[in-house]
């Protein structure tokens, strides 16, 4: 575990810290051998050439006179005194012709010197580490009589370059293990506090929330942990109030749950009212008017010849409010089942709806001649019963209150925001706009029974078929050019996902 | 049947409502004159009459049973029930005349074995079509068990 989840020694930062050291040591270093090594060098060369130079004058004023002289025994002798000169590699002395007179090596003498300089004087041949060559006129009287000659080596000076070179190597050496161990040493404090509170976050995130670094000192890890240990405690503090709401959400959600249940238990209750009292309209009042209507048409039927044409009319009359009464009623009873016996809503073709209220108006369609026209219309999300209804009231309103020309009825939807706007337009008509509220309110109607039958419920009821969609319904309409009545539905893939219909909020 | 000599259909009329007894009376025996109409005012009564109980002893047996749903002591859905488990009556024809429309009434009958379930119309003529339906189905065109015990 513990290899997974710290860096292996390769990666570390100690690791990193000792490599970098040691590499610098290491250059810096060679460096600095190298420059001792070729500075030392160079001051050798120097110096030996310095005293090759002054050991070949020297020699060039001594030998002056044996030279003069043609003494070689004698030159020979100063030769073979420069033997005592460790460096020295060879010595020799030439007439003025370049021919070796006397010489160290003695096989050598009577031999032509080479590679002697052009002009007459005091000539650097030769400037190496190996051999430093110099020859030097011999003068006398400023007359060339003759050329002194020395080589001087550095066998001894090789040797103290290797020690020197052997000792740089040595110190560098020790300059990066000495360093490396120092860097161990940092890269461990720095890693070591690191690794505290990796250790510190392992133990937190394992459950132990209290834990902290307490990393004592005044250096930047140190006020890092510091730091760290704050957001702890700050991070512990937020967790805490976290949970506090929490609780306190729970219980808000808790006390939600049971006033949205005590709701609902009331909304069930005042449902179950309205249908109660939707039973009591359906038996309770139909049946006393059902007796009325009954007993006078009895009354009419086994009576008609002993009763005046006045009598009769009388009884016209109540018959015919007995039937208008029952169709209220019966209307009354549709406007509250819109809430009170709702179908779920599901996916339907409005196409289709359209189509079925267009073959309900059947005998309306025929007898006026009706063109009804729709293009392609959408999938809404609807009571499919419901629908239905709203269309075919709104067709059979464009039938019903139709002009002298034949009715032309067009059904349209377009796309808006929340769902889908129908417009039903026909050519019949219409009514000036002042009324335009008040025709979708119970009972309201702008036309006699004479003129145009009906009980003015058929708008009411599609107001409240559109509103219990979470639609709105209104008209657009001038007197004698015809009525756009709009409503709006939801589209079809939206409201309750879990197939829950909605609550109605019904008032009767 | 034809052939057969005229004899009268025996008919139960179960309703508190004398009007719409005097009503339902009429409109069965302005044509049909072999139709012979018994009426009680409740369930209790109803199952006295089928039982042939008290009052009831000398009564005849019905051919057809007309039940309102609404009425005191015993209604017509607790009559449905008793003369459903009843072995000696479930073989009766039973039709709900009411003037309710109740879904669950509706069901409620039809599970109790009713043959058929009828809403009072509103008009009197509407009242009359449904009464010569009634009575041409049952007593001209269905055969009814009391055909074949007598």
């Amino acid at each position: 575990m513990k290899s997974e989840r710290f860096p292996s020694f390769f990666h570390s930062f100690k690791f990193k810290l000792i490599l970098g050291v040691a590499v610098v040591h290491a250059v810096m270093m060679s460096l600095f051998i190298w420059d001792l090594v070729y500075r030392h060098q160079a001051m050798l060369l120097e110096r030996q050439t310095e005293q090759a130079n002054a050991l070949t004058h020297s020699l060039a004023t001594s030998s002056c006179v044996w030279l003069a002289s043609h003494d070689i025994a004698g030159l020979q002798e100063i030769i073979d005194a420069q033997r005592r000169y460790p460096e020295l590699v060879y010595a020799m002395i030439t007439n003025e012709n370049g021919k070796v007179l006397a010489h160290t090596d003695m096989k050598k003498i009577g031999l032509r010197a080479l590679g002697m300089p052009d002009e007459k004087k005091h000539t650097v041949l030769n400037s190496s580490s190996s051999l430093v060559d110099v020859a030097s006129p011999v003068m006398l009287n400023d007359r060339f009589i003759g050329w002194v000659r020395l080589g001087t080596g550095q066998a001894d000076a090789a040797i103290k370059m290797r020690a020197i070179m052997r000792n740089g190597i040595l110190y560098a050496l020790v300059a990066i293990i000495v360093g490396s161990i120092l860097a161990w040493l940092l890269g461990r404090q720095i890693t070591g506090r690191i690794y505290a509170i990796k250790k510190t976050i392992d133990t937190v995130n394992s459950g132990e929330k209290s834990c902290r670094t307490g990393l004592a000192g005044l250096d930047e890890i140190s006020v890092l942990s510091g730091e760290f240990d704050r957001m702890l405690d700050n991070l512990d503090r937020r967790e805490e109030a976290l949970k506090r709401a929490e609780q306190e959400l729970k219980t808000i959600n808790e006390n939600l749950e049971n006033m949205v249940a005590e709701r609902t238990r009331d909304l069930e209750r005042s449902n179950t009212e309205l249908e109660g009292f939707a039973y009591v309209i359906s038996h309770d009042l139909q049946e006393p008017l059902r007796k009325i209507g009954s007993y006078l048409d009895l009354l009419k039927e086994e009576y008609e010849g002993h009763l005046n044409e006045e009598a009769l009319s009388y009884i016209g009359s109540a018959v015919d409010g007995a039937y208008r009464m029952k169709d209220m009623i019966g209307d009354l009873l549709a406007l509250s089942r819109v809430g009170t016996r709702p179908d779920p809503f599901k996916e339907v073709d409005s196409g289709k709806a359209v189509e079925l209220a267009v073959r309900d108006l059947e005998i309306a369609v025929g007898e006026s001649g009706a063109k009804i026209s729709w293009n392609s219309l959408p999938t809404v999300h609807a009571d499919p019963g419901q629908l239905n209804q709203l269309l075919s009231n709104l067709i059979g309103n464009a039938i019903k209150y139709r002009g002298d020309v034949s009715p032309e009825i067009t059904v349209s939807a377009v796309r808006d925001n929340t769902g889908w706007r129908f417009c039903v337009k026909d050519n019949g008509i219409g009514f000036d706009m002042k009324f335009a509220d008040r025709i979708f309110q119970i009972f309201q109607r702008l036309h006699t029974r004479r003129e145009y039958p009906g009980t003015g419920i058929g708008l009411a009821l599609c107001k409240k078929i559109v509103e219990r969609h979470g639609g709105r319904i209104w008209v657009l309409t001038e007197p004698g050019k015809g009525s756009e009545f709009f409503f709006t539905l939801p589209a079809a893939p939206q409201a309750p996902p879990d197939g829950k219909r909605p609550i109605d909020f019904q008032t009767f | 049947m034809k052939n057969e000599p005229m004899k009268s259909i025996i008919l139960l009329l179960v309703d508190d409502d004398t009007d719409d007894v005097r009503l339902t009376r009429k409109a069965l025996t302005r044509k049909n004159l072999r139709i012979d109409v018994h009426d009680v005012q409740n369930g209790i009564e109803a199952l006295a009459f089928l039982r042939k109980q008290g009052k009831f002893k000398d009564k005849p047996t019905p051919d057809l049973i007309l039940t309102d749903l609404n009425m005191p002591k015993m209604d017509g859905r607790e009559l449905l029930q008793e003369i459903n488990m009843d072995e000696a009556l479930r073989d009766i024809p039973l039709i709900v005349l009411t003037t309710s429309s109740g879904e669950e009434d509706i069901l409620h009958a039809y599970k109790m074995n009713a043959n058929c379930f009828i809403t009072k119309p509103v008009g009197w003529k509407e009242f009359i079509r449904v009464v010569e339906y009634i009575d041409g189905f049952w007593f001209n065109i269905a055969k009814l068990p009391g055909d074949i015990t007598r």
